[in-house]
């Protein structure tokens, strides 16, 4: 048998080349995860800010001219509405609709010339039937395109000129586009990792440690013990899991536990949490933890009746080892692979129902997840915009793939009978 | 005295079944088996597989509670101990297994192993552990590097050794070895025989040795003990046992081992019928469905375990006939009768 830390078992996960670059891939996607939470490069106000107008594409492409027209409206619009306002200089300095992007350091004045300026061209291509139609048609084609250039040109002209630094963050802003409220995808899906990966290194955690010390009690002692936990988790695992998910869900949504606890405990849980329960990850936790260690209780059981039968076992019972040790020293060891094997199987099952239930609303409750990315790019996708939901998917599809191959490749090392 | 004692022992091993899992039946894996061993004597235990030698074993060490029937060590009845009054005599008994593949942890180190036991036993002090790790070692023959080494680096062979390594860290008195190598190619096993007997000698050792293996018995053992369906059938001394065994059942062994010279071979003689179920033994001789020379009586009553010459007991009723006066003087030693 091939065991966790021998050379043997390096040797034979390095020679899986899918596996480590999954490894790498995975290691990434903790970097990042731990340097959100660490650092807050990118903060929560980041992620539901505005940072431009509504759905734009990603990858610098230009949006088609009748969404471009749109773009330049919504602009001149709300910066025409702040000269209106009873205190114009304050509420301009105080603009930040366009994420990490200032208003030009211009007099009210100023602003509603170059915003005169702005409509004069709108007016014109305006009086095109259709300016997708005309910016593609060889006679009106040229013209049309030069119209829409100095539409942006004279938006522009109401900002400040991109700095260096600043050049690099509004990249990254506008990387993936914006969603329906104008926030930025890229900055939402990359935060939506720290969610993922805290969600799925918890849970896996949690239910990995429940399980293997159900499993080990259940397979060891037998008898009663056995009887228990066995059907504690047959009862649990004769309900759907999703259907159980939802349930523990809906207990913690609406703050109603949240409430009776707090009476309970005289405020002590909204003291340590700092805010509502319901508005944190531990109903997440709680409830996947709860769903998820099933798994790793039944391998770790089995395997538990099948080592404590073994001569090793039964020599340690006969040099007059206790309980205690003869389970951490002797049978633990020797189930450690499974634990990690259904960590990684159980950090994929997290991720993916965090976002089924972020999708049904019952999930993350506040800050971005891709569960929620999806949910909320409904209407998007219907207008035939993909950025959004195409984003969600794919940040969560590589890294379910990276641990995919990853598990299988621990199930390979770790599997006697495969040389 | 007699170092160990077994008295009248039972095991039996419930048979569970039916919806609610109740108990139906029970396997009868040890029977009524009575022995005395002294200090420095080497037992043999054969028999075909499946006749309870192995259970006898564990039962004697502790890993099965028997069901009736107590065992004696030193004085100390040991069946009746709590784990922590068990304590001090887990040092002076040990037990050898049979498969050492499955008989080490795979993620300790031969030195860690060790290591544990010596720690828990607080055998040496401390700072000698290192030195006596290396010690046992030697004594088993093996290199003092070796204790750095995973059990999947070691040979079947090896892996034998480190069993007795660990039997002997303890030093005890009292080794039950339970068939430890019938799992090795001969050419290992005639090393490992000759380890555990250089062993005895060195250490005084009283060793209850468990096999199938008759030619290695014989040559490895004082005394033997013939089991057949959890029954002792006969026991008698290894010395001359093709001359003095009694029982049919040792015979029919001693005719079905292989014969070194071809021209001694006669006939060979095998034992006809199966070996009847564990779950339901026949009320008589256990060894009556098998037996050449069975009567009447034999199907229905037991014949119990009776002295036919000097330290040499059997029990059947055709030896009985023969050794009828033996009989009516009733040694000590007699134990057992038809329950």
């Amino acid at each position: 048998m091939t065991e966790i830390g021998s050379s043997r078992a390096w040797r034979k996960f390095l020679r899986h080349r899918p596996a480590v670059i999954a490894s790498v891939v995975i290691a990434v996607y903790v970097a990042v995860a731990l340097s959100v939470l660490l650092t807050g490069w990118i903060t929560l106000e980041d992620t539901s800010a505005r940072v431009g107008p509504a759905n734009l594409p990603g990858f610098g492409l230009l949006p088609d001219p009748e969404q471009r027209m749109d773009n330049a409206e919504w602009l001149a619009e709300r910066i025409e509405s702040l000269c209106d306002r009873a205190d114009p200089e304050e509420a301009l300095a105080g603009f930040r609709d366009l994420g990490s992007r200032r208003l030009a350091d211009l007099n009210v004045d100023e602003f509603r010339r170059r915003i005169d300026a702005i409509w004069d061209t709108w007016d014109r291509l305006a009086e095109l039937d259709d300016v997708n139609e005309a910016a593609r048609s060889p006679e009106t084609g040229p013209e049309v395109r030069e119209g829409l250039a100095e539409l942006d040109r004279r938006c522009e002209a109401l900002l400040q000129p991109v700095s260096e630094t600043g050049s690099v963050w509004r990249t990254l802003e506008l990387l993936l586009g914006t969603d329906r409220q104008g926030r930025s995808i890229f900055l939402r899906a990359v935060y939506s990792i720290r969610v993922a990966v805290m969600i799925g290194l918890v849970t896996g955690l949690l239910a990995v440690a429940i399980g293997t010390l159900a499993g080990l009690a259940a397979g060891y002692f037998g008898g009663i013990t056995d009887g228990i936990i066995t059907w504690l988790y047959s009862t649990f695992a004769s309900i759907p899991g999703i259907v159980l998910l939802i349930v523990l869900a809906f207990m913690f949504s609406g703050g109603e536990l949240d409430a009776s606890l707090n009476r309970v405990t005289g405020g002590l849980l909204r003291t340590v949490l700092g805010g509502r329960l319901d508005e944190t990850l531990i109903p997440v936790y709680i409830s996947f933890a709860i769903t998820f260690w099933i798994g790793p209780c039944r391998v770790i059981r089995g395997e538990t009746m099948k080592i404590r039968e073994l001569e090793y076992v039964q020599a340690a019972v006969v040099m007059g080892f206790g309980r205690m040790r003869l389970l951490l020293r002797h049978v633990l060891p020797n189930v450690s692979h499974l634990m990690l094997i259904n960590f990684s199987l159980l950090f994929i099952a997290a991720v993916k129902s965090e976002v089924i239930l972020s999708y049904l609303g019952l999930g993350v409750q506040n800050g971005p997840s891709w569960g929620l990315m999806i949910s909320q790019s409904g209407q998007e996708v219907m207008k035939g915009f993909f950025w959004q939901i195409g984003s969600a998917t794919g940040f969560m599809f590589v890294l379910v793939l990276a641990f995919n191959i990853l598990t299988d490749a621990l199930q390979d090392v770790f599997d006697p009978k495969h040389v | 005295m007699a170092l160990l004692q077994v008295n009248r022992l039972y095991k039996q091993f419930p048979v569970r079944g039916g919806l609610l899992n109740r108990p139906i039946g029970a396997v009868q894996a040890v029977t009524d088996v009575s022995f005395e061993l002294d200090q420095g004597v080497t037992l043999g235990v054969i028999g075909e597989s499946g006749c309870g030698k192995s259970t006898l074993g564990k039962t004697i060490i502790g890993l099965h509670r028997p069901t009736r029937g107590t065992v004696t060590f030193d004085g100390v009845e040991i069946t009746s101990l709590s784990h922590r009054g068990m304590m001090p005599l887990r040092r002076r008994m040990q037990f050898i297994f049979q498969d050492p593949y499955s008989s080490l942890n795979p993620r300790m180190t031969a030195g860690q192993m060790l290591s544990e036991v010596i720690r828990f036993h607080d055998i040496v002090s401390p700072r000698q552990r290192t030195r006596y790790i290396e010690e046992l070692l030697e004594i088993v023959q093996m290199r003092p590097d070796a204790r750095h080494r995973y059990p999947h680096e070691f040979s079947g062979g090896q892996r034998q050794r480190l069993n007795i390594a660990r039997a002997l860290a303890v030093k005890p008195d009292f080794i039950i070895a339970d068939e430890p190598v019938s799992a090795l190619d001969v050419s290992v096993q005639a090393q490992i025989l000759n380890l555990l007997m250089d062993l005895r000698e060195r250490f005084g050792l009283t060793i209850m040795f468990i096999s199938h293996d008759l030619k290695v018995v014989e040559h490895f053992c004082d005394e033997m003990i013939v089991m057949y369906l959890g029954q002792v059938m006969e026991r008698l001394s290894c010395d001359r046992i093709q001359q003095t065994a009694r029982h049919p059942y040792t015979q029919a062994l001693l005719k079905s081992n292989p014969i070194n010279d071809p021209r001694d071979r006669t006939e060979l003689h095998v034992l006809e019928g199966e070996v009847p179920s564990p779950r339901n033994p026949p009320p008589g001789c256990p060894f009556v469905t098998r037996c050449p020379v069975a009567e009447s009586r034999c199907q229905t009553q037991r014949p119990g375990l009776v002295p036919v010459g000097r330290r040499h007991d059997a029990a059947c009723w055709l030896v009985d006939a023969d050794a009828a006066s033996a009989v009516s003087s009733g040694s000590g030693k007699t134990a057992g009768s038809s329950d």
